[in-house]
């Protein structure tokens, strides 16, 4: 006997609709509904170039900075593509990762203690304490107070362009970046996971993980104590475009990692959702943390992934672990900044001047970020933009061949499970439907 | 507005040494000479002009301003492009003719002897109410998009060195005919070299 | 306590999270109860919310209005308009919602913001005047909001300017504090960006001479603004947002389109002359 679950889900940067069909109280089959569309595509297409790094952090509030650096990047692409080698200095290089990391690791900790722990609590029946939340956003501002030292602030600034950064900083504003990094440094050690940072990233197996008292392991007992470990499952296939930073490009089937080609990325649309399916090559995959670090060879990950392969449990462990990581790489990059380079080269012709395609990647907080920016007689013709989100929310009409979401819904047998399983891919609604 | 006593004195101050400099030439015209010629006293005249460089400044500054207003006046009529800038030519060629000691100080005194004018009109502060002028007349044009969009002084460069031009070839007595004569030409010359071109 | 219902129409949510920048959060939180909000704990869901009946204090909108935009599942036009009957004050809270902003060039003839429509006063919830304040930028600073609502909370009315933003914070223009106000002084231009030299105004098409705003005064995340970190402001406060070329400063032969608020064509050409026939060596240095 099959019911049909609808529920409006929100807070994801805006709302959805899932709507779930159970047979013998197991999810056997969802679809997830995205309700509007803005219309960003539209809205950059006929503009001047430039307008588009001023547009396209306007897609999203929380992950502006990486629609920002997906948008230069592709602008910087139409420059190679025609030929023209723009030069970026390594300072500017590091200061744009510098701030993107910084973007990451605010919306991963917003995450955890706003949406994930207080899900867990829930269902231990308990209630998450909010003093700590209060804490983590305290430390989320910090993050964000890195970007605002070079970028001018957070939300939306415009501060890369094509040939490097337009601010131009000294060791005043490295230092204070400096101080805010430790401050999120010794907020992980203090609350998250106690131990040294140093030691923090190097931990790679599991058991070593679960020997450290604070936040990360009493989400790790609560999934224990009520069995969430094997929830969430998917086709355990992950895929990662963008190469800021600690992150490399490919794609894995479990755990080996491939090349990628965007020429393979297809998008499809469908007819009762504003949002459109992403494929790679036919088939779909996972984005977001979980995939940077198997592909990246992460030995935790693929320690975790030898008993617990694509579940919840890895991709919450590795979101967590991810704000160690880029801490620690932002830590390194400050220290190793030489800010006698350049910080922006003027690219010879103006981008008016240029006709033709750019390919722009950026990883997100939430996985792979696609910009492909096409060029015509000074202004847009063509603006196309692909979100983690979409990757990671397609609804498959072909019931053998799930989406990724729909493959690690499928079996669960609560609402809560749902929730929690729905929660860690970490959705964005505006940035799935533009 | 009325000028006081001794704004007014120093106009004729002004117009009397203007008159005596563009006829003997900086270098060779004396306080002496212009007390002379306005019946004044040597003492007197430093108490409006404390001396002969601020003077060269100052009429500088009182011929811009002459010249200014009346291009103001055109610049706040509602005319075509091509008729400010007749207009325009035909203001100059008039105080050519009837003023000439204004152009001729211009062309003699300020452009040739740079020593005298380097502290006290550095770039274009003394004449800054022509420049200013000019410059309103050329922004408005262009955003009528009657002109074309180039940079400033290119547009300027062409239109007052082709009317200073014209001015001194008058003075060297080479034109045949007299300025007012060339009004249309030059006007037409002008406004086809800088009018927006149809696409 | 006072209760505020934060509902979202056509949005990027940015300034949901400028606003979860707001360092006293948890002050903030004894203060005003969150009927709604679209990321912190709320007593009502996102359906009950736009559901809601009674009475209550605030009613923040974000993002633009249009009359066939769906929000969870529900035609927002039609929902927004009961809770502004029922809302003792509305706050238009970001460029969106006071006059349509980035979003309302999709569709320019049929999005406007709650009162505004780019200029014009014909907005689609323009009826709302009397009881509605606007409080622009793309997005909108915490400070600006919190102000704002404690304004009104403790007195009951607050200042406001002929577009009903609050003047405290609108009286001022972006280019009040900036640090390389004296290269703006003298007429140095910055020739390119990254650098720590010049005015953005010549050439790098910063609006801030004429926008208000209060980003150089109230730094933003409490350490910077666009302008000190070498960036030109794009005027996001003002109507006129989202502009075409917001890189270059549009020129008219060599001269500004737009010059800074209020000040003639005639004053800012002489001044301008004046000041660039000196050449003012520490200016024209590096600044180390």
């Amino acid at each position: 006997m099959k019911r049909v679950s609808k529920e409006i889900v929100e807070k994801i940067e805006g709302e959805a609709k899932l709507e779930l069909v159970w047979e013998n109280e197991k999810v056997v089959n969802s679809k997830i509904k995205f309700f509007s569309y803005r219309g960003m595509e539209e809205i950059i297409t006929g503009k001047n170039p430039l307008d588009a790094l001023i547009l396209t952090p306007r897609v999203c509030g929380i992950c502006g900075h990486a629609q920002l650096m997906a948008c230069v990047h592709g602008l910087e692409d139409v420059y190679a593509n025609n030929g023209i080698k723009l030069h970026i200095s390594q300072k500017a290089k590091s200061i744009r990762d510098i701030t993107l990391d910084c973007e990451i690791i605010q919306n991963h900790l917003k995450w955890l203690f706003f949406i994930i722990m207080p899900i867990l609590y829930k269902i231990d029946s308990k209630v998450f304490p909010k003093d700590k939340i209060f804490q983590a956003l305290n430390i989320a501002q910090k993050t964000n107070k890195i970007i605002a030292t070079f970028a001018g602030q957070w939300p939306h600034n415009s501060y890369m362009i094509p040939g490097g950064i337009a601010s131009d900083p000294t060791f005043v504003e490295i230092f204070q970046a400096n101080s805010f990094i430790d401050e999120v440094i010794l907020f992980f050690e203090e609350v998250i996971l106690k131990s040294d940072i140093e030691n923090i990233v190097a931990i790679d197996n599991f058991k070593s993980l679960l020997l450290y008292d604070g936040i990360l392991k009493d989400a790790m007992d609560i999934m224990e104590k009520k069995d969430l470990q094997d929830l969430g499952k998917s086709h355990d296939r992950f895929i990662v475009f963008g190469e800021n930073s600690i992150f490399e490009r490919g794609k894995a089937i479990k755990t080996t990692a491939r090349h990628v080609n965007e020429k393979y990325i297809q998008e499809e649309a469908l007819d009762f959702t504003f949002a459109k399916n992403v494929k790679y090559n036919r088939r779909f995959y996972e984005v977001g943390p979980l995939s940077r670090a198997i592909i990246a060879k992460n030995p935790l990950a693929k320690n975790i992934h030898r008993q617990y392969k694509d579940s919840i449990l890895n991709r919450i462990v590795m979101k967590i672990m991810e704000i160690a990581y880029l801490s620690y790489q932002v830590k390194k990059s400050l220290n190793s900044i030489n800010l006698n380079e350049e910080s922006y080269i003027k690219p010879k012709v103006k981008i008016e001047a240029l006709e033709g395609e750019g390919h722009g990647f950026a990883e997100a907080a939430r996985g792979s970020l696609y910009h492909n920016i096409k060029i015509k007689k000074g202004k847009i013709a063509n603006y196309d933009i692909i979100t983690p989100t979409q990757w990671n929310l397609g609804n498959s009409i072909n019931e053998n061949k799930t989406s990724t979401l729909q493959q690690a819904l499928l079996g669960l047998k609560s609402k809560e499970a749902v929730t929690l399983v729905f929660r860690s891919f970490d959705e964005c609604s505006v940035c799935t439907t533009q | 507005m009325v000028l006081s006593k001794k704004e007014q004195k120093k106009i004729s101050i002004i117009e009397a040494s203007l008159k005596l400099f563009s006829k003997k030439g900086f270098y060779n015209t004396t306080i002496p000479d212009i007390a002379k010629s306005l019946d004044m006293s040597v003492g007197n005249m430093y108490n409006y002009f404390p001396s002969k460089e601020i003077l060269a400044m100052d009429i500088m500054q009182y011929t811009s301003n002459v010249i200014g207003e009346e291009i103001r006046y055109i610049n706040n009529m509602k005319l075509t492009a091509y008729e400010k800038i007749k207009k325009i030519v035909t203001v100059y060629f008039n105080i050519a003719e009837t003023k000439p000691e204004m152009i001729e100080y211009f062309l003699r005194v300020y452009l040739s002897n740079r020593e005298i004018f380097k502290s006290g009109c550095e770039g274009m502060i003394c004449v800054s109410a022509f420049v200013t002028e000019i410059m309103i007349f050329f922004e408005e044009n262009v955003r009528s998009k009657e002109l074309r969009d180039q940079d400033f002084f290119s547009a300027f460069g062409l239109f007052m060195g082709y009317l200073g031009g014209m001015v001194f070839l008058k003075g060297e007595n080479v034109l045949e005919k007299n300025l007012s004569e060339y009004i249309k030409d030059i006007s037409q010359n002008i406004y086809f070299a800088l009018r927006a071109q149809s696409e | 306590m006072s209760d505020i219902l934060w509902i979202q129409g056509i949005t990027c949510n940015g300034n949901t999270q400028s606003f979860l920048n707001y360092p006293n959060m948890k002050l903030f939180l004894k203060k005003y109860n969150f009927l709604y909000h679209p990321y912190l704990e709320s007593s009502l869901n996102v359906v009950q919310a736009f559901e809601y009946e009674k009475k209550f204090d605030f009613l923040i909108i974000e993002g633009a209005v249009s009359k066939d935009f769906i929000r969870a599942g529900v035609n927002f036009y039609e929902k927004v308009k009961n809770l502004a009957k029922n809302a003792k004050y509305i706050i238009a809270l970001g460029t969106c919602a006071t006059y349509g902003g980035i979003f309302k060039e999709k569709d320019p003839e049929h999005i406007t913001g709650v009162l505004y429509d780019k200029d014009k006063e014909n907005g689609l919830l323009s009826k709302f005047k009397s009881k509605t304040f606007n409080i622009p930028g793309c997005p909108t600073h915490p400070q600006w909001l919190v102000f704002t609502l404690d304004t009104l909370n403790n007195f009951g009315k607050i200042l406001v300017d002929d577009l009903s933003r609050p003047k405290e914070i609108f009286g001022y223009l972006t280019h009040h504090g900036c640090t390389r106000n004296e290269y703006f002084e003298w007429k140095v231009d910055s020739k390119n960006f990254g650098e720590k030299e010049g005015c953005l105004f010549y050439l790098q098409g910063c609006r801030a001479p004429i926008t208000h705003g209060s980003c150089n005064k109230i730094l933003w995340n409490e350490v910077n603004s666009k302008t000190r970190s070498g960036s030109p402001c794009f005027g996001c406060t003002e109507s006129s947002f989202p502009r075409n070329n917001m890189f270059e400063t549009k020129t008219f032969m060599s001269i500004p389109a737009d010059l800074p608020d209020g000040v003639s064509k005639r004053a800012y050409l002489t001044i301008t002359g004046i000041a660039k026939a000196f050449h003012i060596k520490r200016l024209k240095e590096k600044l180390m």
